[in-house]
């Protein structure tokens, strides 16, 4: 045996696997000192106990290298499949054959690489149903081993199937225990992944802040040499260190290795900061007049110096600028966020912006679309980091619409209609602080003007269980509640309905989340 | 001497422990169970227990009961000309508890041991622990009560055994641990809970699906009503313990109102309510990594387990018949007495331990960077995990968010989320910290959580090496200087920096001296402000503190000033 080492020092005994004389060491070491006031003493004795009956720490560190090393692979990777106890255990309930059947089942529907065929979807929903509507789901063994199975199954299998994700974390209650410390660890898993697949669907999205380094990183370099400069080196190093805190596993699935090498190395040392949102609109817009150029069909044309041009065109383009703010916020003068204002605190902004309406490459409807989408975006950051009074009158606000809309159809119809309009009518009567009507204003003016543009389909940045809840919320049946999202070709009744559950939904979710939801709905 | 008592929503109850085992002790009508009701006559007699209860009935707006559920809000219950808060209303049973004791003994009770459900946060321990201070009673030790109720199980034979769960439903709380008994060491595992789940809510089932069916006058008093439909319906749910129907009758004025419940319907009322009991077992299982199979008992403890439903409910839970050893309005008393003859350090009890858990987690909000780069506030970082082992001491290290930073304000939370907003704030401190680049500044945060369940936290600024302290827990009255000085001891061992009182202490003295300095109107105005700020600092709460500093610091200053005039 080799020679004492921790942690059976601090018990006084030699290691040894057997439980009963660990157990009884701790028990006289434990009635040898008072644990209630020697605390230090008695934390090391309980760890000290807790590390022997573990059984890792027979032998000195150093001879058992190879295990942990072990250990730590395993615990990066997915939770792995429901592993059975060698022992057979002791079930307090009993299963069949039909049992044995249905679960293998189940395991085979989601064994296989590509998407689940619709056919399988449905029959593994309706395994779902005779598992969740089963009896013996009462007992609570039978329970958590159904739980822990799905819970593994769906970690394990990711994507696979996805589509059973949000029923059963529903019949679960998982929402709820997702951010629990130390539930189940597939559930937490579950729902990272959830969330970093949305996280993917809004980088690939051309809106999004961070999409051109997304792109960057994902497809390498896109054409046009203006793009390429555009990419700041601080949202870049940004981009790369949220991703792999908070999703490591798309770096793996997405990137390319040399691309990411290449820009780390450009961006070492650069501290990790939030966006500057002025200098984003101006970096999107000198990316986007790129793309006009080469929309425009005409690309054998070299790059206009566009300093050249800001000189003299510079009255003008104030002018232009301003009315488009005027345009955009029609509170913005008396809010303090004038051209003046713009000017003062981002002078590169105002350059950038400058330099844009000069660009000849762009056509005026281009140009006041992107524009406008550009500001759009500006206000939707401005909303994220709404301060915390405004958020609460956000919730209030909410919270009171949504009454209105429930009880009274007239509203609801009307807030359909135009709902910047309603939303001033109504929100005259309510207290809130200025700035808080002047940023509503904004979002709901900007869904008015939306409307007009294609965009692509709206309800595909709506998750699935947000059209679940729309559905168990508002009773309209499913296709109806999509129609309800895009058409006027629906009774009225289902309209107001799906539209006055879905605010329901909006009080209960935090308003940077709302702020995303609505516009895409709307 | 120390007594054990069973402070509960619906009954209380007293033990000691004498002659190498745990009483009861009777009350004043002979019953081992007084009902945790107050009343308040007109004439300001008051009434505690069954006669309470009677009142009740009769003049709802003189009496109350179920109080315990608003212990430690500031939710204020009117009787008749008086009101009181919870914690002053279980002053009262505590009280009359001791009364009791004491007429039983012939000794005169000190201290006492009072259970607190094992998910009573951290205000609602607090107010207790004011309660038994209110009352007259030293609080020795507040225990948790499923820990209770397997110290009188496993002191029974202290046999050893294997892992066994309490299931502790009483009148409101709901409670779960996970106990293991080796060699007389009695260690709680893991403990989990719901501290809005109790047998009240199953009488509260029933009187909603009366209120669906009938229509009951609206000219009745509505407090009136609903002490009687609560008072009937409570009836109704116990004869269902025994019958599978139940029939009762209610009269109001003029007018007769009958119930008449199945077993079935009253099942399918509740089955909300069973299916809540289910997530905090699991938890307390999957945090002590055992399977449902590997539990040698259960346990049930609390009034609300003998309904059948509840009974049926278990049975299927864990597929087998739950133990009745222990009577399960008994046992919290009895295990409490036995805490109280540990506490004292009787010689029957020499070789028993007793190890507890912090059933919550602990820790500060924090910020971080999301993924899209923007700073997200309102993050937990615990510092303890829930189950472990108390008494225990922990650091964690924390850097400053932006640059040129001034200050760091701390706010220390208890909870499960990750979004302080879902977990309950227990305190805040404020304190200033040298200007330098974001993440240059460290700040070590040191949280000690005794087996009193009190909390106290020190941060350590690394710059400065300048510690800060903050106890968290109550103490409005002040134990006695020798107690105090074995308590700060005790924590001494732990810390290696006193308490940061002086601030305080120097604006006291400072008042003290203005006092002597000035006469008449001005020296009554300091009096005046100096009770208060006493005040305040007895309830130790250290925003309310730090106001009431400042506020004090600024009359004082232009006082001094008015006077140099």
């Amino acid at each position: 045996m080799s020679a004492a080492h921790w942690p059976w020092t601090v018990l006084d005994i030699a290691p040894t696997e057997d439980r009963k004389t660990i157990r009884e060491a701790y028990s006289r070491r434990l009635k040898a000192l008072d644990h209630e006031a020697e605390t230090e003493a008695y934390m090391a004795l309980r760890q000290a106990r807790d590390a022997a009956l573990s059984g890792q720490f027979l032998h000195p560190e150093g001879e058992e290298e190879d295990e942990q090393a072990g250990g730590e692979v395993e615990a990066e990777a997915p939770p792995p499949m429901a592993d059975e106890p060698q022992d057979k255990p002791v079930f307090t309930v009993e299963y069949d054959e039909s049992d044995d059947r249905r679960f293998q089942r189940v395991v085979d529907l989601f064994l296989g690489e590509d998407a689940l065929a619709a056919a399988d979807a449905e029959e593994l929903d309706a395994h779902l149903d005779t598992l969740f509507a089963d009896e013996r789901m009462g007992d609570l063994g039978h329970y958590a081993r159904i739980e822990a199975w799905l819970a593994q199954l769906l970690a394990e299998r990711y994507p696979r199937g996805v589509a059973l994700f949000p029923r059963v974390a529903e019949y679960f209650h998982w929402a709820d225990r997702a951010h629990e410390l130390g539930v189940h660890p597939a559930i937490p898993w579950l729902f990272n992944a959830y969330e970093a697949d949305s996280v993917v669907s809004q980088l690939d999205a051309p809106g999004h802040a961070y999409h051109r380094e997304w792109v960057e990183l994902t497809s390498g370099k896109p054409k046009g040499p203006l793009w390429v400069r555009a990419i700041d080196k601080t949202r870049m190093a940004n981009l790369i260190a949220t991703i792999r805190r908070d999703y490591p596993w798309l770096e793996q699935q997405h990137w390319q290795q040399d691309l990411v090498a290449r820009w780390e190395k450009k961006t070492a040392g650069t501290n990790v900061k939030g966006p500057n949102i002025w200098v984003w609109i101006a970096l999107a817009f000198v990316a986007l007049s790129a793309l006009g150029r080469l929309a425009d069909g005409d690309s054998s044309r070299t790059a206009a110096n566009p300093m050249a041009l800001a000189v003299e065109q510079s009255a003008a383009a104030d002018r232009q600028i301003a009315a488009f703010i005027d345009q955009r916020f029609p509170q913005a003068q008396a809010d303090g966020r004038s051209l003046d204002t713009l000017r003062a605190k981002s002078p590169r902004a105002y350059s950038t912006l400058q330099k844009a309406i000069g660009t000849s490459s762009m056509s005026d409807e281009m140009r006041t679309r992107f524009l406008m989408r550009e500001i759009t975006d500006v206000y939707y950051q401005i909303i994220d980091r709404m301060p915390y009074e405004l958020q609460v009158a956000d919730a209030r606000f909410r919270a009171a619409t949504v009454k209105k809309l429930k009880d009274n159809p007239r509203d609801c119809a009307r807030f359909i209609g135009n709902p910047a309009a309603y939303w001033r009518e109504g929100n005259s009567a309510a207290a809130v602080s200025a700035d808080y009507q002047y940023q509503m204003s904004a979002v709901f003016h900007d869904q008015y003007v939306d409307r007009e543009w294609p965009l692509a389909p709206r309800t595909a940045e709506i998750s699935g269980p947000l059209i679940e809840r729309l559905i168990r919320r508002s009773g309209v049946p499913e296709d109806r509640v999509r129609a309800a999202l895009h058409s006027p070709d629906v009774p009225q009744a289902d309209l107001c309905r799906t539209i006055g559950s879905l605010y329901e939904i909006l009080t209960e979710i935090p308003a940077k989340e709302a702020s995303k939801i609505l516009p895409a709905v709307l | 001497m120390i007594v054990g008592i069973d402070l509960g929503t619906t009954n209380s109850a007293a033990a000691v422990f004498e002659n190498g085992e745990a009483r009861l002790i009777p009350n004043a009508l002979g019953d081992v169970l007084t009902p945790s009701a107050v009343a308040i006559l007109a004439d300001g007699t008051t009434l505690v227990g069954k006669p309470a209860l009677n009142h009740w009935a009769l003049k709802p707006a003189e009496a109350v009961t179920s109080f315990k559920r608003f212990i430690g809000t500031n939710r204020t219950i009117k009787l008749g000309r008086y009101s009181f808060k919870a914690e002053d209303l279980s002053a009262i049973v505590l009280r009359s508890l001791k009364e009791d004791i004491e007429a039983a003994t012939g000794e005169e009770v000190t201290e006492a041991v009072i259970t607190v459900p094992a998910y009573f946060n951290d205000k609602q321990r607090k107010a207790t622990r004011r309660a038994g201070e209110l009352a007259g009673l030293k609080v020795a030790r507040l225990l948790n009560e499923p820990t209770a109720a397997a110290l009188a199980f496993g002191i029974a034979d202290k046999e050893d055994r294997e892992p066994f769960l309490v299931f502790d439903l009483g009148g409101g709380t709901f409670d779960v641990s996970i106990v293991e008994m080796f060699d007389a060491i009695i260690e709680v595992r893991a403990s989990s809970g719901d501290n809005r789940l109790g047998g009240d809510d199953f009488t509260n089932a029933i009187v909603a699906h009366w209120m669906e069916t009938e229509t009951f006058p609206s000219d009745v008093r509505r407090n009136l009503l609903d002490a009687r439909l609560f008072q009937a319906a409570d009836t109704a749910r116990r004869m269902l313990t025994d019958e599978t129907e139940a029939r009762v009758a209610l009269t109001l004025g003029e007018r007769r109102f009958d119930l008449s419940i199945t077993a079935d319907r009253f099942e399918a009322l509740a089955e909300p309510l069973l299916t809540r009991l289910r997530d905090p077992i699991l938890r307390s299982l999957r945090d002590s990594d055992l399977r449902i199979e590997a539990l040698s008992d259960i346990v049930l403890v609390g009034g609300a387990t003998r309904m059948p439903i509840v009974r049926k409910a278990i049975t299927k839970m864990f597929g087998r018949f739950p133990n009745h050893i222990v009577h399960p309005d008994h046992a919290v008393a009895i295990g409490a007495a036995i805490q109280a003859g540990l506490v004292a350090r009787n010689a029957a009890l020499e070789e028993v331990r007793l190890t507890d858990i912090c059933p919550f987690t602990l820790g500060i909000e924090v910020t971080e960077h999301d993924s899209h780069g923007r700073l997200r506030p309102g993050l937990f970082s615990p510092i303890i995990s829930r189950n472990s082992p108390t008494p225990i001491s922990r650091t964690n290290n924390y850097a400053s968010m932006s640059d040129n930073q001034s200050h760091i304000r701390l706010n220390i939370y208890q909870g499960e989320s990750r979004e302080v907003a879902n977990n309950i704030l227990l305190g805040t401190m404020e304190f200033p910290i040298p200007r330098k680049p974001a993440g240059q500044v460290s700040i070590d945060c040191r949280f000690t959580y005794d087996s009193s369940g009190m909390l106290d936290v020190d941060v350590t600024i690394a710059e400065t090496g300048k510690t800060l302290s903050v106890l968290i827990a109550d103490d409005s009255e002040a134990p006695s200087p020798e107690q105090l000085e074995a308590r700060r001891k005790q924590l001494a061992a732990l810390k290696t920096h006193p308490r940061d009182m002086a601030e305080n202490q120097y604006v006291v003295g400072w008042a003290a001296r203005l006092y002597e300095e000035f006469i008449d109107d001005r020296r009554e105005h300091i009096g005046r402000m100096l009770l208060h700020f006493e005040g305040v600092l007895e309830t130790q709460e250290p925003r309310a503190i730090t106001e009431a500093r400042d506020a004090m610091t600024a009359a004082l200053t232009e006082m001094e000033q008015d006077g140099r005039l």
